[in-house]
């Protein structure tokens, strides 16, 4: 027995311990909730494009804002308003409400390097005598007619029209129309804003931080009682649902807590025993939190869940022990009976982890580290500190009935069992026949209702903003490679629009010609002395003040002679944002991103022989996270598969018998593959989240099945199912309650870990009881 | 040399809206000082009236004005109808915050509150026809001047996408008839519409 001195010695140790973990934990980890540092890094050169898109392409920045209210001049002057002071927020970087689409700045730009932009430059005779003739007769019909003042203030620069041409070219086609000032939905009633957030899409801390700076906004322009926003965007949504997962994990988990310590109580009936039952998990998670945050730098807020989840176990191992005790067996000696079940309960767990460790993922090398070291942690906490703190004579109530119950299936005949077993299976597997078995659509977990998809939708047709789903990626070594690339790419748009294909695009190289291109536009403008001799002959006749067109002669003449349009000429501007987002360099690579709006069959276009020519490719986001998903699935397949076969040797080593090995670990794996068959079979294809509940169920199962294993073979059966009922208790109410969730992502991993449960404990039942007599007393004396 | 995004924002319609006062007819008052309330009162008297006109553009750019003819057509409270026969055929209608305009380029729909300064220089005309002082006094710093027989009504916009193009609009008239319209621009060019009504109720 210990004695008071090392019990409190060593009650002071672990004090101390969990005290500088817990200053460890609160003071140096860094949680990290940006979701695509969870995401492999991508195999392809496809995959890694779009984790680049994911975490900083401009369609995951986009929120679209709507305003909405009886009266639209007041929804209007709130737009007005709101628009400015978004453009002041940090959160942003662009903000346009159409009122600022192209602001005198743009128009300045766009109006200084006109002639390398306008394509019409290159038309033969542009700029001889009978072209600017006839474009001249057309300037003077618009003087005579309606829109007289439009014409005007471009008449005595671009009497050729090119800024005409420009703007036409760039205002998208599908722009809402614009009401007092700024855009409208088509029913006039909604104020439209589409404002870029500097954090990315896949920075959740940061696009919550940005929603809350919008509403912030909304409120101190103080827009009236009546007038409402509302707003979408791809990070918004992970926001809500993030938030939706959060608020049902937390109520239900507080639900969980209560019915579970409603259980230890009625079970134990003392306070200090049933605080210890939680003290040996809540070690391991802290633990396994800083054992992550050592390697890898910070903690994935994914991997924080999951891990929590797998920890789950961890609950359990004290009560292992604790149901045990009697009056007249005393925790030392329940130690000594069921020490090496608990160890092998806790190593088989660890394996199945180190698995996941070495599968070269971040997140699920995160999740190995943290549920392995976990374990460890847990069932150290419980083998060496729980017992010392166990108050003397304490015994659980149930103790003191000394059943002698058995589960009644577990009497059947051996062969009626493996019956029952081998037709459930094969009714199963009839049942799961033709059926998918995995969905890596991450779309089905998506836990907000379709309110939310359909707000998204409304607004994305509204403003014309491209799909967050389609565009087309053209890569190069080089800058003008990609730039040339993308004007190759300009006929097969075009026709794509006209036949209705796509509903628009957006081409960089619109905003920043390639210098080939830029070369041959200032070549194609005549020199002074013959520009002012084409302009005297075209003007003949006309009555026009020959004097009043000097400064379009020095714009030409200063247009041929000028340096080459760069990035940088754009820098601080909307057409700077622009070209910054559609245009990127990427180790060494270059890329245009190619917006696609309105895409009716991506198939289609990604069949399209033209783009191959351009080295350009269609990605399709949602195409793309679904494959990506897929290979996250296959090689978490893999790594537990690997870890299924360590936990198999260490079971041979652990019971020192292949025969117990596999009577412990054939009921598990049949549960495991059960439980995924019951899924698929009520049509609900498995995601990773199911998978990675059916790992909690593969530990949780070893556990169930090494307790009863042990029981059989020393004939204590009675004891034994008083603690499977305990435990099992406790993670049916856990998991029974996430059950209910409205995410589906909490749902998925109750459902699982419910199933898995009861199926790993009528398993256990119907296959491992009966221990032949002679092997009982053969192995174990 | 671009003069900025707001002044495409004023298209056609303004130009024309501002053209089409129609012709409007008066009564017997011979009052000495006019007043604002007055004189817009006694225009709210007409229902309707058409009328031609002689519009002369003069800009800068050109060695000679530009002349447009045609009609105009009023409706109360808010259709106004512009038809030019000359130099090109063309014909605006605007009715409420409707506008069709067709000329030889094709048919085209839009609305008036899309573009801003055009709607307020609509208003500078239909709202004076209508004798809408509060409509007035919304966009412009209105001042009138001059008696019943021959009174000045001076426009100054507030608004500042209109504000940007034009410094003035100057209506003259006698009695419940609308004869010039004259739009002073901040460039220095000038259009002055010269009105000769010939129906009125």
């Amino acid at each position: 027995m210990t004695t008071v001195t090392a019990r409190t010695w060593m009650a002071m140790g672990a004090l101390l311990l969990v005290a500088l973990g817990l200053a460890y934990a609160l003071t140096r980890i860094t949680i990290d909730s940006d979701y695509s540092a969870f995401l492999p890094a991508g195999a392809s050169d496809t995959q890694r494009a779009f984790m680049r898109e994911l975490r900083d392409g401009v369609a995951s920045r986009i929120v679209l804002v709507e305003i909405s209210g009886p009266a639209p001049e007041s929804v209007a002057e709130a737009s007005r308003k709101l628009a400015p002071a978004l453009a002041a927020s940090p959160a942003f970087r662009y903000v346009t409400n159409g009122a600022t689409a192209f602001g005198q700045r743009e128009l300045a730009l766009l109006g200084r390097h006109r002639y390398v932009l306008s394509d019409a430059v290159e038309v033969p005779g542009h700029f001889a005598r009978d072209g600017l003739r006839a474009a001249l007769e057309q300037r003077l019909d618009a003087l005579a007619g309606s829109a007289a003042f439009l014409d005007k203030q471009f008449l005595a620069n671009d009497p050729t029209g090119e800024m005409r041409r420009l703007l036409q070219r760039m205002t998208p086609a599908a722009t809402p129309q614009r009401l007092h000032g700024v855009w409208f939905d088509a029913s006039g009633t909604r104020a439209l804003l589409l404002a870029e957030t500097r954090a990315s899409g896949a920075d959740l801390a940061g696009q919550q931080a940005a929603m809350t700076a919008l509403r912030d906004a909304f409120a101190a322009i103080q827009p009236g009682a009546a007038v409402t926003m509302s707003y979408s965007s791809p990070g918004a949504m992970a926001v809500a649902g993030r938030t939706l997962v959060a608020a049902d994990a937390r109520t239900l988990s507080i639900a969980a807590l209560v019915l579970v310590l409603a259980i230890l109580a009625w079970v134990y009936r003392s306070v200090p025993v049933v605080l210890l039952c939680f003290m040996p998990a809540a070690a391991g998670l802290l633990a396994g939190v800083i054992a992550v945050n050592a390697w890898f730098g910070s903690v994935h807020g994914i991997a924080l869940a999951f891990g929590v989840t797998l920890l789950g176990e961890a609950v359990d191992y004290p009560s292992y022990l604790l149901t045990q005790i009697r009056g007249d067996t005393p925790i030392a000696v329940v130690k000594d009976k069921f020490g090496k079940t608990l160890r092998l309960a806790v190593l088989t767990t660890a394996c199945g982890a180190l698995a996941l460790v070495a599968s070269g993922f971040p997140g699920l090398a995160q999740l190995g580290v943290l549920t392995m070291v976990g374990v460890l942690v847990a069932g150290a906490a419980t083998w060496w500190l729980l017992p010392h703190w166990i108050p003397a004579h304490w015994a659980p109530a149930l103790a003191k009935r000394r059943a002698s119950w058995r589960p009644p299936l577990a009497r059947a005949p051996r062969w009626l069992r493996w019956l029952v077993v081998l037709c459930a299976a094969a009714v199963l597997g009839v049942l799961t026949a033709n059926r998918p078995w995995w969905d890596d659509d991450l779309a089905t977990m998506n836990p907000l209702p379709a309110s939310f998809k359909e707000r998204d939708l409304r607004l994305r047709a509204a403003i014309g903003a491209p799909d967050v789903r389609t565009m087309l990626l053209v890569s190069g070594a080089t800058r003008d490679d990609v730039l040339r690339a993308s004007e190759s790419l300009r006929p097969v748009l075009e026709q794509w629009r006209a036949d209705g294909t796509i509903g628009g695009f957006e081409l960089v190289s619109d905003y920043l010609p390639s210098e080939a291109t830029q070369a041959r536009r200032r070549a194609a403008l005549p020199a002074g002395a013959d520009l002012r001799q084409n302009l005297t002959a075209a003007l003949s006749g006309l009555p026009f003040r020959p004097a009043t067109f000097e400064p379009f002669l020095k714009d030409v003449e200063d247009a041929r002679s000028g340096p080459s349009l760069t990035p940088a000429d754009y820098a601080g501007s909307a057409l700077g944002l622009k070209v910054e987002s559609l245009l990127r360099n990427d180790g060494g690579q270059w890329h245009v991103v190619v917006p696609l709006a309105g895409v009716k069959d991506a198939a289609a276009l990604q069949a399209a022989q033209v783009l191959r020519g351009a080295q350009a490719r269609l990605l399709d986001l949602r195409a793309e996270s679904i494959a990506m998903m897929a290979a996250y699935r296959q090689q978490a397949v893999a790594s537990s598969l690997a870890g299924m076969a360590l936990i198999g040797v260490l079971l041979v080593v652990g019971l020192s018998s292949v025969r117990r090995a596999v009577r412990v670990f054939v009921p598990v794996l049949l549960a495991v593959a059960g439980t995924a068959a019951i899924l698929v079979a009520a049509g609900t294809p498995m995601t990773v989240f199911h998978f990675v509940a059916l790992l909690l169920t593969l530990g949780i199962g070893v556990n169930y099945a090494l307790v009863i294993e042990r029981a059989a073979m020393r004939d204590a059966a009675p004891d034994v199912w008083r603690t499977l009922a305990v435990v099992s208790a406790t993670a049916l109410c856990t998991f029974g309650l996430l059950a209910w969730s409205r995410a589906p992502v909490l749902r998925a991993i109750g459902v699982t870990v419910c199933l898995g449960v009861v199926l790993s404990l009528v398993l256990g039942a119907l296959l491992i009881q009966d221990v032949p007599a002679r092997e009982r007393e053969g192995t174990h004396p | 040399m671009i003069s900025g995004h707001r002044r495409r924002a004023l298209s056609e319609l303004g130009v024309i809206a501002a053209i089409a006062a129609g012709g409007v007819f008066g009564g017997a008052a011979f009052a000495q000082a006019l007043d604002a309330n007055e004189l817009l009162a006694t225009l709210a008297r007409v229902a309707r009236s058409t009328a031609t006109f002689e519009e002369t553009r003069t800009m800068a750019a050109l060695t000679t004005p530009i002349v447009r003819r045609g009609t105009l057509r009023y409706a109360r409270p808010d259709q106004l109808e512009m038809v030019v026969t000359s130099p090109a055929p063309e014909r605006i209608e605007i009715n409420g915050d409707n506008v069709t305009m067709e000329s030889r380029s094709g048919v085209r729909r839009v609305r008036l509150t899309q573009f801003p300064a055009a709607a307020v220089w609509v208003e500078s005309v239909r709202a004076t026809l209508a004798g809408d002082q509060q409509a007035l006094q919304r966009y412009f710093r209105v001042r009138v001047t001059g008696r019943m027989a021959a009174w000045t009504l001076e426009l100054t916009p507030f608004d500042n996408e209109l504000a940007d193009v034009v410094s003035r609009i100057v209506i003259t008239g006698t009695q419940d008839l609308v004869n010039r319209i004259e739009i002073e621009e901040r460039s220095g060019d000038r259009s002055v519409m010269v009105i000769s009504a010939n129906d009125r109720r």
